[in-house]
């Protein structure tokens, strides 16, 4: 795969224009400009990626350059192992053996265990992923094999497609050293001493191998004829739970997609209920016709698996859902998943925090989770950080403890407090004259004041300073909490701030 | 000549009839025992709605919040952002000189006002809630009656807590107040004119009253003689 040619090429070709040819794309190296990839007519000409961009030019002057970016090479490479994910949920970002990829042969692995026959074969699952990468416009090569490294090793330097049995050891042997992935400097050295196939490596003994070069080609070897696995490390955890549903013509009205979740749910929920446990979170891929994924995730606050809440979680998100011109499968799995004894104890209070968590699951599916929170009581003197507001989903009723009580508090709170002209006659004395909008009013009553400390503990820059809080009645019998910031002796004069109403 | 025992007789039919009083549950608040004498279920009803408006409206949501947890239940606040960056957001030591236990309480941030009629009918429909309260700007006539639908069915009072100006356009709410700070002769004293000016079945009247945070009620307060409390009292309409 030539996956940063490919892209640009389907980029522009979708703007209905065409890539120069022959083109190249360059980055910054140790010494200069060097190029990172080559179209074919460029490779024809003798250009291969890691050229100098002078020698490049000086070979093929009408040579057409563009500045990579491996950054977007990589988001198209994540969203294709996305899109993949309707093949199976194991899939895995090739980064090489020592962490860096070579970027021009970007690659892809997929665990296709027990998931094949559902495509046809392992033949058919080849052609339908040819089919869709071609239509994406990304050249590619595919092999399957016994092991991620064997797969990888059969798809770039050997012939492609499916290799399994006794034929695969023979075959495998007759590929250049190159397939082992042992970095530029060991692969020249072995080249140079003329070992090229890697048969040839295996005919050596173990111990001189390991004496010349280390252990690494000994595992590589072992890795790519099967005999340890290689590490394969999906993309995201496979679920423990899932449910899977194709159709030949793809569907996209929100009626067929509500019956094809409730149709899953109804599959996952008695899977759930032989394992005694219910979903925590579940996540919905819908693989479009078009090659993207689209998502949805419904969490619950308590562990369930009763279909219509779960199914009505989904619907609340289904009216804002972009699926372009049709799905052509679903998947849902349970990503998280918690114990559920099958039945609830039937205790009142219980069955009032189960209801509760159904509309808190309900209300964060439509309205986002940050959006129905608890207070929670801080233990702080400080108006700002007196409370907390935590996640509503998974609280139990009644576990509380109290505010702090005593002094006066006000039913809502500004989150800035908005400065006020106030006229206080004697210092550190309460205020008597407000001024708004150009008028000045007078202070029907004003009680006070509670001295506030800032307190310097806290991490916040700049420390505020000390307060004054009032409780004020203005004329028209408005019930304000004002407080006085600073000192009459201090260099700069107090101000008068509205923190809050009682009313 | 009909004595008081055969209005009341009446009363009850007609309310029977017109579906004002059955069907709204057996639970009600108490507001005291001078305002429940006057309302015709002697008390504020739950599964129903009401509205409040008035400077001193949140504080009265907060009061009657509080009335309605008195039962079990959850207390849920509606609001969306815009409203609450002007207002100013809930605070929790403040609620609690209202009786409202924070574990009760479940807020709602909204990012529109029409999601705040999603969550609110949501919430109302839940048997887990005993209160909902809507902030809201204004609510034409068809989302009061969904909302109304939705308390009767869930059991849940909903108080829509209304911002900007009062108006007298028709409300599915079976009450509507008005709460404003009552100028009395003692600066100090905080009292509260509460405005019941539309009341299904009822008839409109007005108290002053002082909130009294030790025992969580209002208080009749005790007014000035040249201000007797007949002269708030408005005739029937």
């Amino acid at each position: 795969m030539n996956l940063p040619i490919d892209r640009l090429r389907s980029t522009a070709a979708r703007r209905g224009e065409r890539l120069p040819e022959p083109f190249a794309l360059h980055a910054p190296g140790a010494r200069g400009q060097v190029l990172t990839a080559v179209d074919a007519a460029a490779a024809t000409a003798g250009l291969v990626p890691g050229l100098r961009l002078a020698d490049a030019r000086a070979i093929l002057p009408d040579l057409a350059l563009a500045p990579a970016a491996p950054l977007a090479d990589r988001r198209q490479l994540e969203s294709l192992a996305a899109a993949c994910l309707c093949y199976t949920p194991n899939v895995a970002l090739d980064d090489g053996p020592d962490g860096e990829a070579e970027r021009e042969t970007a690659a892809l692995l997929l665990d296709i265990t027990g998931s094949a026959h559902l495509f046809g074969g392992e033949q058919g699952l080849l052609d339908r992923i040819a089919r869709r990468l071609d239509r994406l416009g990304l050249g590619h090569r595919l092999a399957v094999a016994d092991g991620a490294m064997a797969a990888w090793a059969w798809a770039r330097h050997g012939g492609g497609g499916v290799l399994r049995g006794e034929a695969a050891k023979a075959a495998l042997a007759r590929l250049p050293v190159q397939a082992l992935r042992l970095g530029p400097a060991t692969t020249t050295t072995l080249v140079r001493l003329g070992l090229r196939r890697v048969g040839q490596l295996r005919t050596l003994p173990q111990r001189a191998l390991v004496r010349r070069f280390g252990r690494a080609p000994v595992l590589a070897l072992d890795r790519l004829m099967g005999v340890t696995e290689a590490p394969f490390t999906p993309l995201r955890e496979p679920p423990r739970h899932a449910a899977g549903l194709a159709w030949v013509e793809p569907i996209g009205r929100t009626e067929d997609i509500r019956a094809a979740v409730l149709d899953l749910l109804q599959r996952l929920g008695r899977e759930l209920e032989r394992a005694v446990a219910g979903a925590r979170r579940l996540e919905l891929l819908l693989f479009r016709v078009d090659g993207e994924l689209a998502r949805l995730t419904v969490r619950t606050g308590r562990p369930s698996r009763d279909t219509a809440h779960l199914l009505k979680l989904f619907e609340l998100q289904l009216d804002g859902l972009d699926i372009g011109f049709g799905i052509e499968s679903m998947r849902l799995e349970v990503t998280e998943a918690a114990p559920l004894a099958a039945r609830q104890v039937d205790l009142a209070q219980d069955q009032d925090a189960a209801e509760l968590a159904r509309l808190v699951d309900q209300l964060q599916a439509r309205l986002g989770p940050a959006a129905v929170r608890r207070l929670v009581p801080a233990a702080s003197h400080w108006p700002e950080h007196a409370q907390s507001v935590a996640d509503a989903a998974g609280a139990e009723p009644g576990a509380s403890n109290a505010w702090l009580a005593g002094q006066p508090r006000p039913l809502r709170l500004l989150d800035r407090p908005a400065p006020i002209e106030a006229m206080a006659p004697v210092p550190d004395g309460p205020p008597l004259l407000l001024r708004r909008r150009g008028r000045s009013e007078p202070v029907r009553c004003a009680s006070g004041p509670e001295r506030l400390e800032p307190e310097w503990w806290r991490t916040d820059r700049p420390t505020p300073r000390p307060r004054d809080y009032y409780r004020v009645t203005d004329a028209g019998g408005g019930d304000l909490w004002l407080y006085r910031e600073g000192r009459y002796d201090e260099a700069e004069p107090p101000t008068w701030h509205l923190h809050g109403t009682f009313g | 000549m009909a004595d008081a025992s055969t209005l009341a007789a009446l009363r009850a039919r007609i309310r029977s009839l017109d579906g004002s009083g059955a069907r709204f549950g057996a639970v009600r608040a108490s507001l005291g025992d001078a305002i429940d004498a006057h309302l015709p279920w002697g008390g504020l009803p739950r599964a129903t709605l009401h509205e409040i408006g008035g400077s001193l409206a949140s504080g009265l949501a907060a009061a009657l919040a509080g009335r309605f947890l008195r039962a079990a239940g959850t207390l849920v606040w509606c609001a969306d952002a815009a409203l609450t960056a002007r207002q100013g957001a809930l605070y929790g030591p403040g609620l609690a000189r209202f009786g409202i236990d924070p574990a009760r309480l479940v807020l709602v941030r909204c990012r529109r006002a029409g999601e705040v009629l999603w969550a609110a009918h949501e919430a109302l429909r839940s048997p887990a809630v005993a209160c909902v309260v809507a902030e809201i700007e204004g609510l034409d006539l068809l989302a009061g009656r969904r909302l109304q639908l939705a308390a009767e069915a869930g059991g849940a009072a909903g108080l829509l807590l209304r911002f900007g100006r009062a108006d007298a356009t028709p409300s599915a709410a079976v009450t509507r107040w008005r709460a404003a700070p009552f100028l009395g002769d003692d600066p100090g004293a905080r009292l509260w004119l509460l405005d019941l000016w539309r009341v299904k079945g009822g008839v409109p009247a007005s108290w002053v009253v002082q909130w009294d945070e030790k025992t969580l009620s209002f208080a009749a307060a005790r007014e000035p003689a040249d201000r007797p409390a007949a002269q708030h009292r408005r005739a029937a309409g």
